[in-house]
């Protein structure tokens, strides 16, 4: 999804705020919540995959003004609602009030039925698509160029693996681009290696 | 036309968000109370910066063990007592250079917010003045972006104190200080 959580490249932030010694969580509740999805992984109410995706989902501007953890109840909270373990009316009138969630789910996908196996040293382009629904390519690297480095092992399809679907798991390319080739003009000689599920390429 | 039916006028407060939720899971039987508990203890007892700086100090010393680590850092940390949960099937480690320094840029949803584009198009320049870390010019700067949860670790691949770069964990330093202790104390037993 190009959504708003893709920011990879973006301007305009300023100044990166970077604290060596800030603490893990700046409050209980943050912990609370922490837990409280973690659990709910555990016990299986929903997979990782699914929890980023509802994260993504949320309206635009909940989740600019959101910090890491309430972004991360929100998901939370989505996906109890989904998954039925209670209703967004249960949720309210516990809560005593208005419990923002994120927007619905679309559909996703499964496996590029075009997909090839790559090698170290392959040149390789990330697919020139726009997913509606969830996707691990960060835009900065769509329809870009690079060559592969590495590869890791297989995991779930994202893309499949957050709607519900059955896909094949898909191991991960680390593909090295030249930062003056994804913003021409605009950086200094750098390599930027990125973790690509294979369904993403394709072989130039 | 269909509205945003969900925008974030008026939410009730974030502690009685968690309350509701946490009270609601609890009545489905899922006791969050406990669970709550035992993710403090393992938060602050078992997953500490001492974890990174005892896998430092090992790999600065013992070169059999920084090979191993290299090959397969899952079972090499596990040497070291240190597991990890099945769906966290690697631990990469990348070994930093006189002439490569690696960064790690998280998957994390929240991490992506300081992969601004100053943050990534000007590499060495930002990491010496945001970071205030020297980068020596020579070097080149690498940056990895993982997007699945492949545990990844920057290492140290030579004597201290070269820094470890370890972008976005925020017990780098932390890290670094515990392996150099760990050092001094395996120095001073050393005749």
């Amino acid at each position: 999804m190009d959504g708003m959580h893709d920011m990879g490249g973006r301007q305009g932030f300023g100044r990166i705020r970077f604290g060596p010694n800030a603490p893990v969580y700046h409050q209980d509740w943050e912990r609370r919540v922490n837990a409280l999805y973690s659990l709910a992984v555990r016990q299986g109410v929903f997979n990782m995959d699914e929890y980023r995706h509802a994260i993504e989902r949320m309206e635009p501007r909940h989740y600019l003004a959101a910090s890491y953890y309430e972004r991360s109840l929100t998901g939370l909270a989505t996906l109890c609602v989904e998954k039925g373990l209670f209703s967004k009316k249960e949720l309210e009138q516990r809560a005593k009030g208005h419990f923002p969630l994120a927007l619905t789910i679309g559909p996703g996908r499964v496996n590029a039925e075009d997909r090839e196996r790559f090698q170290i040293g392959d040149k390789v382009m990330v697919r020139l698509e726009y997913v509606s629904g969830h996707v691990r390519a960060p835009g900065y690297v769509r329809g870009k160029c690079g060559v592969v480095v590495g590869i890791s092992p297989p995991y779930p399809f994202p893309d499949a693996h957050a709607h519900g679907l059955s896909a094949d798991d898909e191991p991960t390319y680390d593909v090295g681009f030249q930062a003056q080739a994804l913003w021409p003009d605009a950086a200094d000689p750098a390599t930027v290696h990125v973790g690509i599920f294979e369904s993403y390429l394709i072989k130039i | 036309m269909t509205h945003p039916t969900d925008l974030p006028e008026n939410p009730v407060s974030i502690e009685e968000r968690v309350d509701a939720i946490q009270s609601l899971m609890q009545e489905r039987g899922m006791e969050p109370a406990a669970f709550i508990d035992e993710f403090k203890q393992i938060v602050e007892e078992r997953w500490v910066a001492e974890n990174g700086a005892r896998v430092v100090a090992k790999a600065w010393t013992d070169p059999a063990f920084k090979q191993r680590l290299l090959a397969n850092g899952k079972e090499a940390v596990a040497e070291l007592g240190l597991s990890m949960p099945p769906h966290h099937r690697h631990l990469v480690v990348l070994e930093n250079t006189p002439t490569i320094q690696n960064v790690i840029c998280s998957h994390f949803v929240h991490v992506r917010r300081f992969q601004s584009l100053a943050f990534l198009q000007t590499g060495t320049r930002i990491l010496s003045t945001e970071l205030e870390l020297f980068v020596n010019q020579e070097r080149c700067c690498v940056k990895w972006v993982w997007t699945y949860p492949i545990r990844w670790k920057s290492e140290c691949g030579i004597q201290p104190p070269i820094p470890v770069i370890w972008f976005c964990h925020r017990n780098l330093p932390t890290v670094k200080a515990g392996a150099m202790k760990i050092l001094q104390r395996l120095s001073a037993k050393t005749p």
